[in-house]
């Protein structure tokens, strides 16, 4: 409920911005960003089709990046796992997060646990997770969470960056590119691409090993920035 | 009542977790209300220690219909070697029937369980039970959490049986925001999300953040 109204109040702020001159705009967008990057927490979501490594993306971030040796997710059951807000230390800066659920990946999932999860978190993000394996049911489900943006106006209107993570890269990075990866899902990119410039979203890909940590790092650096209200500092 | 099933399925065209066909003449609205709630919270159901648990988790799906979810933790491995899978039995029971249903599902424990769990309501326990009921100034929804060392489905029967018996107890109806039914899980790995009465392990509970914990110690059950 007080996450409720402040993001009201952040909302009213950024809305009286637009009249005010810009040397104080900048002030106010520097408060905003303090506010969520500080206390707050960045709201954004992590989604993908089951077994892509989302549980052990969230956990990742909040163990500040480094792996944890005995980490052994179950399969994320109905309903998900609530998720509270944390801080996680990623580059230089410590951001305060708000992933609010932990969701499974599964057909059964779609229409409940993300429809729910994307209209509680109101993202400024959207982590989506593939892998070199089952590209059909990575499509549906790209394709489903491009539908549900289109449906989820209201939910989907603070979106600001939509990552796609083409995750265990340990398994697939000798024998074949991000692109090749990514061929298979040429008319979904462009769905995504298209859909991006009419709603004023970023898209961003990179290539991730949550096994290795590779590219981990930089992903969720220039995630967080680019969601972050004040996107001047990213700079 | 029917029944409903939730399982974990990697023989199927789209695997993972989903409701067992037929979910009969159950509406859309319910079965998503049932699918959100039915499995208890948590990490960790992998730990060897869970194999073969057990939960039982009541709750509210419409106003004049209650959801109870017998839930295992299956010996199932996924495709990638994942443990911790669990199976919900889910039978949607009446409102007003529900306060009987759970006196009959007392009847059937072990004597021995029985006597031990009404042991366990000593006037020291119910003074923690009305401290954690009673509502609190800018919190939300009070909620009891119970703890004691996992040591298998078996012993931890009384610890399910102390839920059940403060589940259908006439002092918790009396207690202001309670009301005549309120939502118990009777093993779940945190309170995070969870029903108003909940029962942890208790390593689990000791990662519980500004909730306070009733540890039920077996020298007071005994």
């Amino acid at each position: 409920m007080g996450n409720i109204i402040i993001d009201a109040l952040v909302g009213l702020v950024h809305g009286l911005v637009s009249l005010i001159p810009e040397p104080v705009t900048d002030g106010i967008n520097s408060v905003v960003d303090f506010a969520y990057v500080k206390f707050l927490g960045l709201p954004f979501v992590v989604l993908g089709y089951r077994q892509t490594g989302k549980t052990t993306l969230l956990e990742w971030l909040r163990n500040n990046l480094e792996p944890e040796a005995e980490f052994a997710p179950e399969p994320t059951a109905a309903g998900g796992e609530s998720v509270r807000a944390f801080t996680t230390q990623v580059g230089r800066e410590g951001f305060r997060v708000r992933p609010k659920r932990d969701v499974g990946g599964e057909y059964s999932m779609w229409e409940t646990d993300w429809v729910d999860l994307l209209r509680d978190a109101k993202p400024r993000g959207i982590v989506f997770m593939i892998d070199s394996n089952n590209p059909v049911a990575h499509k549906d489900a790209l394709n489903f969470t491009l539908q549900m943006i289109d449906e989820e106006i209201v939910a989907a209107k603070n979106l600001k960056v939509f990552m796609l993570l083409v995750n265990k890269s340990d398994l697939w990075i000798n024998d074949k590119s991000m692109d090749d990866v990514l061929e298979d899902y040429r008319p979904e990119m462009r769905r995504l691409n298209h859909q991006a410039q009419k709603m004023g979203y970023k898209v961003f890909t990179f290539t991730t090993s949550l096994k290795t940590g590779e590219g981990v790092k930089e992903a969720m650096d220039r995630f967080f920035n680019k969601i972050r209200p004040n996107r001047a500092k990213a700079a | 009542m029917a029944q409903l099933i939730i399982e974990y399925r990697i023989d199927t065209r789209q695997p993972g977790y989903a409701f067992q066909p037929p979910t009969g003449t159950v509406s859309e609205a319910l079965l998503k209300a049932i699918w959100r709630q039915a499995m208890p919270r948590g990490q960790g159901w992998g730990n060897p220690l869970y194999q073969g648990a057990c939960a039982l988790k009541c709750f509210p799906v419409s106003n004049d219909t209650v959801a109870l979810s017998r839930v295992s933790v299956t010996d199932q491995v996924d495709e990638q070697g994942r443990k911790g899978i669990r199976r919900a039995e889910i039978d949607l029971i009446r409102m007003h029937d529900i306060v009987p249903h759970i006196k009959g599902l007392l009847e059937q424990y072990p004597e021995s369980v029985r006597v031990t769990a009404h042991q366990a309501f000593s006037v020291g326990t119910w003074t923690k039970i009305i401290e954690s009921a009673l509502p609190k100034i800018g919190r939300k929804q009070a909620q009891i959490v119970f703890a004691h060392p996992y040591n298998g489905s078996e012993s931890w029967q009384v610890i399910e049986a102390v839920v059940l018996n403060l589940a259908v107890a006439w002092p918790m109806r009396a207690l202001p925001g309670w009301g005549k039914f309120f939502s118990f899980t009777t093993l779940a790995l945190t309170n995070e999300d969870e029903s108003r009465i909940v029962a942890l392990p208790i390593e689990k509970a000791r990662q519980t953040e500004g909730v306070r914990i009733i540890t039920l110690s077996w020298d007071i059950i005994q």
